[in-house]
């Protein structure tokens, strides 16, 4: 692993290597300097320049003002281990705007109407134009990380909670664990999913070889069935199996299925998409982790918004599933009474959104799933091989 | 810095984050917070825990006594726009709200005491939705209606003692005090008296048809005459919402008296809307002090001028001055 750490070309990410020795406050900065946390206030060059020059009312020059501003950027950072890390706005913003939010959006309900639908509007509009351009942000992971926390959060104080059962709670708990974990087993196996350049290796070397190199731990029916996708994608490309593939932006030989990630800036082995809301690349070694923390996910926003409704709501019985009662909301006219049970209300009403736009992910990880390709292979045209779908939904699972 | 484990170092942070994870996630299931589970009666064992017993009037008819076997085999859910519209055969039922069945001989005489200030729309509700509940269920009963006059904050308690006392006058063994709000759904809540006093609201729509506490008391609750005359009634001095239940709940503790509930089935209320009453704030300190005033506090020291009591169609009314 530190061999692919060391031989990363992503300048951004250089910062967050684990194995750098630094200790929770050092960093290194923008200039390539060894800093410390506790050294943010001294020594900054054009700072002072600037300062003086702004007292004694002289013209400010534009370039030294730039340089402020991005020391000023680079130095604001919070102690981490393996390094301090950087904080800028678009990953302080989501801490502040979601309680500000759910805040306003309780008032009554016609900020909740405005607040939601203006919410997800803009949301829209910002992860769209993210995406055509490649950016590189972690705005939307911070945004899910503290959407989840602010959740849990609201779900334990406001919810009355004396009305839940402990089972009904342990229910939620589970899911919601499983799909944590999940998600953190997708972000984690991310990298496993960078096509290694070996080191010694030329660009001529073939596909098979390549993989070989990183698949040593991974089982043999893993590999056996990598083997079995190649063979599948080329035959259906009509590519002839010695001829390697070769990757545009990066100039070196990749494996079949292979897809270069803008925002990655690496190679990503069957890339499935670049998750946002992960902020890491969706592909081989990480697919299976993310369908199941979505499954698990959108069940535990589903349980906790119900739980929520029905207990700031009037409930009634809905079905009895083998002594199991279900209750549904049927009433939820004066909720704006109480600000404390909107804040419930609204919490839930935003669990059943995002649970929604999972649902529909998953649908359609499921149709691409059925067909046997990727999201990726989707949108450079494929559509779908030429097994049932049966079979590709094994070749999924197993 | 590092901690050495089982020949395994550990970062201090990652060991403090994990067992902080791990702290609150057994924290996040912790049982306590939530609704808890109670000790029922099962539906086979209802029948042998209630207390047979009627008023002199009914005791001197010469009927078959009535059949309930099969009510508590069915627990047909009565909550139904049918039973709440209109009252059905509104002939049978005797001036000061009194029903008892003409074909058999009921086993049980109830006395249903409604505390009630200012609440037509519910009092309306509730008449015409118990009186079509009550008759299916074959029992004597009577609704006494005890409205507070007066413009002191409602004092639930104090009207329960009233009502409790003008009942012992009228010869009921079995007192069912009652909430003007609170609609049983289901029929199998037999309102008859048991052995020891019972929770009969245990499974209320609002609490998602859980019980949020086992000292929950309040709502709707039936005990017999004596038993209430044995724990002294209730306290006079709760004014405003809250407490009074706790405080019955403490009174039966202190006099060693248990209490029960039915299948959570067979005590689903409905609670009708309205707004919230304002809180007596000195609730918690009646509640912490109260066991000292058990004795002194209740039927002995209740003081009350009745207004007026009238015989309307469908309950008695008690007109009362606190």
């Amino acid at each position: 692993m530190a061999d692919y750490f060391s031989q990363s070309q992503n300048q951004l990410d250089s910062e967050k290597e684990p194995n750098s020795g630094l200790c929770c406050c050092e960093y290194i900065d923008h200039q390539n300097k060894h800093y410390h946390i506790l050294a943010c206030c001294c020594n900054c060059e054009d700072f002072d320049k600037v300062f003086t020059d702004w007292l004694t009312c002289r013209r400010i020059d534009r370039s030294r003002q730039r340089n402020m501003l991005i020391s000023f950027q680079d130095r604001l950072r919070i102690p981490w281990q393996g390094g301090a890390k950087q904080v800028t706005f678009d990953t302080l913003a989501p801490v502040f705007v979601i309680p500000l939010l759910i805040s306003i959006a309780a008032i009554n309900a016609y900020t909740c109407i405005v607040i939601f639908l203006a919410s997800s509007v803009i949301m829209c509009y910002s992860y769209n134009y993210i995406h055509r351009n490649a950016g590189h942000t972690s705005f939307f992971s911070i945004w899910n990380l503290s959407s989840l926390i602010y959740l849990l959060l609201l779900f334990e104080f406001t919810v009355p909670l004396l009305e839940v059962l402990p089972e009904e709670n342990l229910v939620l708990a589970l899911l919601s664990i499983i799909s944590v974990i999940c998600f953190w087993q997708t972000r984690k196996r991310a990298v496993l999913n960078r096509v290694i350049q070996p080191i010694t290796g030329g660009s001529e070397l073939p596909d098979i070889a390549e993989t070989s190199v990183n698949e040593e731990n991974e089982t043999e029916q893993t590999t056996l069935l990598i083997e079995q996708d190649l063979d599948e994608v080329q035959s259906l490309d009509g590519i002839s199996s010695n001829q390697p593939n070769l990757c545009a932006t990066c100039r070196k030989s990749v494996p079949a299925r292979t897809a270069h990630c803008p925002v990655c800036r690496a190679c990503i082995k069957r890339l499935d998409h670049h998750s946002y809301w992960l902020n890491c690349c969706i592909g081989e070694s990480n697919h299976r982790y993310y369908i199941v923390g979505m499954i698990f996910g959108a069940l535990a926003l589903i349980v906790g918004a119900d739980l929520t409704l029905t207990a700031v709501c009037h409930p009634f019985l809905a079905a009895n599933v083998a002594g199991v009662q279900i209750l549904l909301p049927d009433d939820c006219t004066e909720i704006f009474e109480m600000y404390e049970l909107s804040v419930a209300f609204v919490i839930a009403i935003y669990a059943l959104i995002i649970s929604q736009y999972i649902l529909v992910m998953l649908v359609q990880q499921g149709y691409m799933i059925s067909r046997g390709i990727t999201v990726q292979e989707w949108k450079s045209g494929l559509r779908g091989n030429n097994k049932t779908v049966k079979y590709n939904c094994k070749s999924f699972v197993l | 810095m590092f901690l050495k484990i089982n020949q395994r170092k550990y970062h201090v942070t990652d060991l403090v984050v994990r067992i902080a994870c791990i702290a609150l996630v057994i924290y996040w299931i912790m049982p306590w917070r939530f609704a808890s589970h109670y000790e029922y009666l099962h539906r086979n064992e209802i029948q042998q825990a209630l207390v047979e017993q009627v008023t002199t009037n009914i005791s001197m008819q010469r009927m078959p006594p009535c059949e309930y076997s099969d009510i508590f085999a069915d627990n047909v859910i009565t909550y139904r726009s049918q039973y709440r519209e209109h009252v059905l055969r509104g002939e049978e039922i005797l001036p000061g709200g009194e029903y008892f069945p003409e074909d058999c001989s009921a086993r049980f005489s109830t006395a249903i005491i409604v505390p009630y200030r200012k609440r037509e729309e519910q009092l309306h509700a509730f008449l015409i939705y118990m009186h079509n509940y009550l008759r299916q269920q074959r029992i004597h009963y009577r609704i006494f209606l005890v409205e507070q006059y007066d413009q002191k904050p409602f004092n639930r308690a104090k009207l329960f003692n009233i009502g409790s006392v003008i009942a012992a006058e009228l010869e009921f063994p079995c007192l069912i005090l009652h909430d003007v709000d609170l609609l049983p759904m289901n029929l199998g809540q037999l309102y008859a008296c048991t052995q020891k006093p019972r929770h009969m609201c245990s499974a209320l729509d609002i609490f998602r048809f859980t019980l949020p506490y086992r000292g929950l008391f309040g709502g709707v609750v039936a005990i017999r005459t004596h038993q209430y005359r044995f724990i002294n009634g209730m306290s006079n001095l709760y004014e405003g919402w809250g407490g009074e239940d706790d405080d019955l709940f403490n009174r039966l503790y202190s006099h060693k008296i248990d209490i029960c509930r039915f299948e959570p089935s067979y005590s689903t209320y409905t609670m009708m809307r309205h707004k919230p009453e304002k809180k007596n704030e000195a609730r918690l300190e009646l509640l912490r002090t109260g066991y000292k005033r058990f004795l002194t506090d209740g039927l002995n020291s209740l003081i009350y001028s009745e207004k007026e009591r009238r015989l309307h169609s469908l309950f008695t009314h008690i007109l009362v001055e606190t």
